[in-house]
């Protein structure tokens, strides 16, 4: 194990999947130079299995300050990185390491026998985000500095993965140990890359956009022309209703669930995007998510799909997950174990009473 | 007693008469006119769901107090863990959709059917919530929806989430076994023939305990009656489990009302209690 490949790759913050082949990331043309070919029902035609696979992430690492796109050296050094922690994890490994031997920390917050996710497991992108083109620090572009704007005073932001009360019951488990949701925002919306698993497929009816998100065979189905609900009820993912403008599908999406707010919010929390299609191999994908409780003002940005290798297969999550029994079987066990530590330090053997000797 | 014997045979007899024969070819000639098309084909794109209780049992069969009983001094009762749903728990009959009205299971095959449905509550995956496979994902009691366009066929099911995209360029054998198996259609003039193969022995046909192995092969046939109705049939073939290969055939409906959307039904959440509730720090009394 090099630590230092970790250093580079995660220096960069990345987290991300498939990569997107660098032939298309290259050969983005320029917004409005793409001609959108039109589906039977007279609209822009997005259908196709995508990816959002990138080293680059949501935010922007503050060493990058305002600036919106990497130079070549950057994009060398952080690609580069990327590269070498592949091609170590594809290499052949002493059968006889034990976790114990693993580096104690190996980014993302895996260390010791979570070391074991590693390149293998994960499907981390290879390249960064380009957007026509242009080699990107973040897809946040607005505020300038490429992070959220500050948080109101009072507002909290839950932990995604840890919660209070952890192994106690199974509601008290993380929603991707449930296999409820994925592990980040991978359906959305924002929709947002994660460690493996960043394809979605787009089917277009008359009246109807369906994602099929692969984390957790999600579907989101969006209602071109439709309404949002007013009778205050709060599905998973929200509720989206969308219009086409031109040779861009607009998506609206209010009505979010507590248990999958988005950084932090969801009470008041619209957010919008827009799909558009800008080569034969790219879809923009531009975002805003406003909420007046949470933030003094909206954040936006962009990123571009490019399409996956591949057709997506099931993630039946929860038809296999032994994990959850046995993550809170083994906190009965620890449960247990300190019990009996409890026990016999407070019973000390005490001396046998005189009937006993007899 | 003696009545209550002969009402019962009446039943049964009319039951059987009334099983479903080979539609005829006439129903199955679409009126083309009154059709929406696209890419060429019948538009199936739509919130579509049955009205039969095949989900409850693909054959024939009457109302029953529950879908598991045990002994009873005088004759089977309710399964204790369902005696307290009452009348919400029993089963509402149908007539069944298995042309020819009985699956042609081997012996063998029988014997594990009926052990299944004596332990339908542990057995049954729906019970906890998995995947339902196909052909049971379209005759359960909520619905799905096609989204169609000129090159795509996705169908959303309300149940679990499951989702399920037809391939209209055969990938050669399923790489993996999936829930919900691998999809490949053509089109035979305005019906849909869809292939389904590599799905796992872990899905039932119902909730009557009805299963198939690992190697079960299922040809459906989409084919729209008019804008608001689909004929759906389905072919099942596993040397394994059956004597003979043998179709189902029913009528799948369109969601017409202003409630006309797909709602979801992730019910992994609901079946916590059930699986883990015994692994709580404190499972509850």
């Amino acid at each position: 194990m090099n630590a230092n490949r970790f250093t580079v790759l995660f220096a960069a913050a990345a987290i991300s999947a498939l990569a997107a082949p660098a032939v298309f990331a290259d050969a983005a043309p320029a917004a409005g130079a793409y001609k959108a070919a039109m589906n039977a029902y007279g609209q822009p035609d997005l259908e196709g299995t995508w990816t959002n696979a990138t080293l680059t992430t949501l935010e922007r690492p503050k060493e990058y300050g305002a600036r919106k796109a990497l130079t070549p050296d950057e994009v060398k050094k952080i690609e580069g990185g990327a590269a070498q922690l592949f091609a170590a994890d594809a290499a052949p490994r002493d059968p006889k390491v034990k976790t114990t031997d693993l580096p104690h920390d190996c980014g993302l917050g895996f260390s010791g026998a979570g070391c074991g996710y590693n390149a293998a497991w994960i499907d981390p992108g290879s390249t960064v985000m380009r957007v026509n083109g242009e080699p990107r620090t973040s897809f946040i572009t607005d505020p300038p500095d490429g992070r959220l704007p500050p948080y109101k005073p009072g507002v909290t932001v839950p932990n995604m993965f840890m919660r209070a009360h952890y192994g106690e019951n199974p509601e008290n488990q993380t929603l991707a140990e449930r296999c409820l949701t994925s592990f980040g925002y991978s359906a959305g919306p924002v929709m947002l890359p994660l460690l493996y698993n960043n394809n979605y497929e787009i089917a277009q009816s008359k009246d109807t956009v369906a994602i099929v998100v692969e984390m957790v065979h999600d579907v989101r189905i969006i209602h071109i022309g439709g309404k949002h609900r007013t009778d205050g009820e709060r599905p998973w993912m929200g509720d989206s209703i969308g219009w086409y403008e031109g040779p861009t599908l607009v998506v609206e999406t209010t009505n979010f669930p507590e248990a999958t707010a988005l950084r932090g919010a969801w009470r008041e929390l619209t957010v919008t995007e827009r799909f558009t299609r800008v080569g034969p191999h790219r879809i923009l994908y531009q975002f805003k998510a406003e909420d007046p409780s949470v933030w003094d003002r909206p954040w936006s940005g962009e990123y571009e799909f490019s399409p996956s290798k591949g057709r997506i297969f099931e993630y039946a999550c929860h038809e296999g997950n032994y994990a959850l029994a046995d993550m809170l079987a083994g906190a009965r066990a620890d449960e247990s174990a300190a019990a009996a530590k409890r026990t016999a330090t407070a019973t000390p053997a005490s001396p046998a009473t005189p009937a006993q000797k007899q | 007693m003696k009545v209550m014997a002969v009402m019962t045979l009446a039943g049964s007899v009319a039951v059987l008469t009334q099983s479903l024969a080979e539609p005829s070819g006439a129903v199955h000639k679409a009126t083309a006119a009154a059709i929406d098309r696209v890419g060429g084909h019948p538009n199936f794109s739509g919130v579509w769901s049955v009205m039969n209780t095949a989900n409850w049992n693909v054959e024939p069969h009457l109302a029953s107090a529950a879908l598991e009983m045990r002994p009873g001094p005088v004759v089977p009762v309710p399964a204790k863990a369902i005696v307290a749903l009452g009348a919400v728990g029993s089963v509402p009959a149908g007539m069944g959709v298995v042309v020819g009205g009985t699956i042609p299971y081997t012996p063998q095959a029988l014997a594990q059917r009926n052990d299944n449905r004596a332990h339908y509550l542990e057995r049954d995956p729906e019970v906890k919530c998995d995947l339902p496979g196909v052909p049971r994902a379209n005759y359960m009691s909520l619905p799905f929806q096609i989204v169609q366009s000129g090159k795509t066929f996705l169908i959303s099911y309300e149940y679990a989430g499951a989702v399920r995209d037809i391939l209209f360029s055969d990938p050669g054998p399923a790489p993996i076994d999936s829930w919900m198996g691998q999809s490949v259609g053509k089109w035979d003039g305005d019906t849909l023939v869809v292939t389904v193969t590599g799905m796992t022995d872990g899905t039932w046909f119902d909730r009557a305990g009805n299963f198939h192995s690992g190697d079960m092969k299922v040809v459906e046939r989409w084919t729209m009656m008019n804008e608001n109705t689909i004929r759906y049939e389905a072919e099942i073939t596993d040397p394994a489990t059956f004597t003979r290969p043998w179709k189902m055939s029913m009528l799948i409906y369109r969601r017409l009302a202003e409630d006309a959307r797909l709602q979801q039904f992730k019910c992994v959440e609901f079946v916590e209690e059930l699986m883990y509730g015994d692994l709580r720090k404190e499972p509850l009394k």
